[in-house]
């Protein structure tokens, strides 16, 4: 099993981008990897209640985990404004994740 | 070519993008502090439109001047733990910027990066 971290940093609305993260996140999730999902800069935005938030709140219940950089949530004022699983995280954090992960895809 | 310290852990970042576009520059200095606070050392390859950042005389009116940040981790990165940076001759001579890059930025080129994956704990690229 790889632990695999994907960091997101584009919104879900300009590009298809997202969506190929989340379908490379569930298709290794599949396939018995563990995966995590790192929103940061415009990439804070797919976890808005709205469409694409579903989509990841779909994403965590089939075991994917999802965090937020803190600064990215609160310059956008996103701050409770996100879908429930979203655990919102400092920059140290995702430094210790790309030191520790086996694979890391920056989109 | 610079040779990286065996004893700390070592990151290193392949940016490719230009300044003031989007937030992936601060992102990459927010990760540099970071790894700082930690111990690990960092190691900037600056390519493409990324050569840009270390330009000098950079002068934004609305944005802190991304050079002057990026400068002041470099040179502070010359104590431990370490930051080092290369630009990517090809990349510098075809945006004219080779000869302007800011103190403690190496030009050099693919081999340098191929020698930094080798010996980095991780390897990213932010695009």
């Amino acid at each position: 099993m790889t632990n695999l971290l994907l960091v997101l940093s584009k919104d879900p609305y300009t590009t298809e981008t997202p969506d190929l993260v989340l379908d490379i996140g569930l298709n290794a999730k599949e396939k018995g990897n563990d995966v995590s999902l790192y929103l940061i800069e415009d990439g804070v935005t797919a976890a808005r209640k709205s469409e694409f938030g579903n989509k990841l709140a779909a994403a965590h219940k089939k075991g994917i985990k999802i965090y937020a950089d803190d600064k990215a949530v609160l310059s956008r004022s996103l701050t409770n404004k996100l879908i429930g699983w979203v655990e919102v995280k400092e920059i140290g954090t995702l430094l210790d994740f790309i030191m520790d992960y086996d694979r890391v895809v920056w989109f | 070519m610079v040779l990286g310290d065996k004893m700390t852990k070592q990151l290193t970042i392949v940016s490719i993008n230009g300044p003031y576009r989007d937030e992936g520059v601060f992102t990459m200095m927010r990760l540099a502090h970071a790894a700082r606070e930690k111990g690990i050392t960092v190691n900037f390859f600056n390519y493409l439109d990324a050569t840009v950042i270390a330009h000098k005389d950079q002068a934004p009116k609305e944005f802190p001047p991304i050079e002057t940040i990026f400068g002041t981790i470099v040179k502070k990165g010359i104590k431990k733990p370490k930051a080092h940076a290369i630009a990517c001759i090809k990349c510098t001579d075809a945006r004219g910027v080779t000869k302007q890059q800011t103190e403690g930025v190496i030009i050099g080129g693919l081999y340098d990066l191929g020698e930094w994956t080798a010996e980095s704990d991780k390897t990213i690229l932010i695009s």
